[in-house]
């Protein structure tokens, strides 16, 4: 099994590269330039998968969350942790190609429209996550308290979608995509999906490691935690 | 049901009958609302782009603030005295628990808004005259969503070893789409004169509905063990 | 114009690439090294 794993780890990241590779060369390359935005256009073919990760990594968050308040094992715990932490960095790949895209088509950093404002508050949102895992000391509470703000937060999603939606939107910017466009896009999905769900995967079980190797005596690990009532560890 | 309801008003005529007598908690969060806007003011409202509907902005500002300090507070009453265990052994559901304190919080929370809202408009020159129905509606509907997550993460928050200012940094993301659409309301309704559209308002309901909702399901969750 | 989309495409990849290796190196950490302070160890 062991062999296994040593072999499947590696080969994972060298294909996930070498697709992030040859996705930049093609796109670069081969690709269509966009007639009404320009070259920079071709950063969405980044923005995009980017951001739909995180969307996803956003949801696991949500399920691992519901999952430990329903049955109070340790390990949904370290899975919405590595999901946060995950959506955190996709997140801020999202807001800084964001940006830099804004900045080339319209001259600004920063514009309150609704995409930026969207990206800035889904950050907002999962950032606070990992604060609040590093507030709070004792164990079990940590877990409970990000568990219900993992819940609550991914409800709060779509209706950040849809208020950002009311923000002025100056510049708005959709097109369709030719069929080579829309090709390149979904070459740059595979790399972008495999790096989240890898991270995603290899973050969790380190922090299962870590907890494992600073954890009290073995019967925590595998029985639900005890909580009394608000959560206390009782 | 009706025993429902009369546990509801049990629970919250037992908070509020607290907080008549020593009006401990609505005065500090009343005074602090109010220093928000005067502070903001201050700053900000000799500036003519602020003036009028960006009063809107600065009462939110001071709305959250004093809010998350009133969540705080009416869900620490019960560590006194062990309150909180006298609370769980009486035969009332509860869920009903995490609804009286809702209503407390919402009780407390109108009185702070009848205060500070006038202050806000006084400092800056808000003509609230156009639609004075339509800014009281939006703003009631918002607080009910704000205080719908407030009061469950307080719960969840509470203990003796409070790390200060989590509650705000956990309520303050949640609840940015209220802040968005009621000032994006106002806007449209005080500067640019239009009609309020449904679908937006919309936003604000769907955003009480749903945490109203999960918040009474998760309340369930967290206490039980 | 397409200077700003090379250094869209070397911020954003090259993020994505100095998280992979905190990842790397965190997971390197914890497998050869098991401190009391590793706990929560991995940095914001």
């Amino acid at each position: 099994m062991n062999r296994t794993r040593n072999l499947l780890v590696p080969a994972y990241w060298t294909a996930t590269v070498g697709l992030f590779a040859a996705a930049v060369a093609l796109t670069l390359v081969w690709t269509p330039v966009e007639a009404t935005m320009g070259p920079i256009q071709k950063i969405f073919y980044l923005h995009l998968p980017v951001a739909i990760n995180t969307f996803l990594a956003c949801l696991v968050v949500f399920i691992a969350s519901v999952g430990f308040l329903w049955q109070r094992k340790a390990w949904w715990d370290d899975l919405a942790y590595a999901a946060a932490k995950v959506a955190v960095q996709f997140c801020t790949v999202v807001l800084a190609t964001g940006m830099i895209w804004g900045k080339s088509a319209w001259g600004q950093w920063w514009t309150w429209s609704p995409r930026l404002t969207f990206s800035l508050a889904l950050w907002l949102l999962y950032v606070v996550y990992l604060i609040v895992r590093l507030s709070v000391e004792s164990r079990a509470r940590r877990a409970v308290i990000s568990a219900v703000y993992g819940v609550v937060a991914f409800l709060d999603v779509p209706l950040v979608y849809l208020s950002a939606r009311l923000m002025p939107d100056i510049h708005p910017g959709s097109v369709s995509l030719a069929p080579a466009m829309k090709l390149t896009l979904g070459l740059w999905f595979i790399p972008v999906t495999l790096m989240c769900f890898g991270m995603i995967v290899a973050r969790y079980f380190l922090h299962r490691r870590i907890r494992q190797t600073t954890a009290a005596p073995a019967p925590e690990i595998n029985q639900p935690m005890r909580l009394g009532a608000l959560g206390e560890l009782a | 049901m009706t025993r429902t309801i009369s546990h509801i008003f049990l629970l919250a005529g037992k908070d509020l009958r607290i907080q008549a007598r020593t009006r401990h908690t609505f005065g500090l969060i009343a005074v602090l609302g109010v220093l928000i806007v005067v502070v903001l003011g201050l700053g900000l409202g000799a500036q003519a782009e602020v003036r009028g509907f960006g009063a809107t902005a600065v009462l939110w500002v001071a709305y959250l603030f004093s809010g998350v300090l009133c969540f705080e507070k009416t869900m620490a009453v019960e560590r006194n005295d062990d309150a909180l265990a006298g609370l769980l052994l009486a035969p009332i559901d509860r869920s009903l628990i995490y609804v009286s304190k809702l209503v407390t919080n919402l009780a407390l929370m109108a009185a702070v808004a009848l205060v500070v809202t006038p202050v806000g408009v006084l400092f800056f020159s808000f003509d609230l005259s156009a639609a004075p129905g339509t800014f009281a509606g939006i703003i009631a509907i918002s607080m009910v969503g704000f205080a719908a997550v407030g009061t469950l993460f307080a719960a969840v928050v509470s203990s003796s070893r409070l790390q200060g200012g989590l509650l705000a940094m956990m309520v303050f993301p949640i609840t940015l789409p209220l802040v968005i659409v009621s000032t994006r309301l106002m806007t449209a309704v005080f500067r640019d004169g239009q009609a309020v559209e449904a679908s937006t308002v919309g936003v604000l309901v769907a955003f009480d509905a749903i945490f109203l909702a999960v918040s009474w399901v998760v309340f369930e969750w967290v206490l039980e063990v | 114009m397409s200077g700003y989309l090379l250094f869209g495409y070397a911020v954003g990849l090259g993020l994505l690439g100095l998280f992979a290796a905190g990842l790397w190196r965190a997971s390197r950490k914890a497998k050869g090294d098991l401190r009391q302070d590793d706990r929560d160890g991995d940095s914001l």
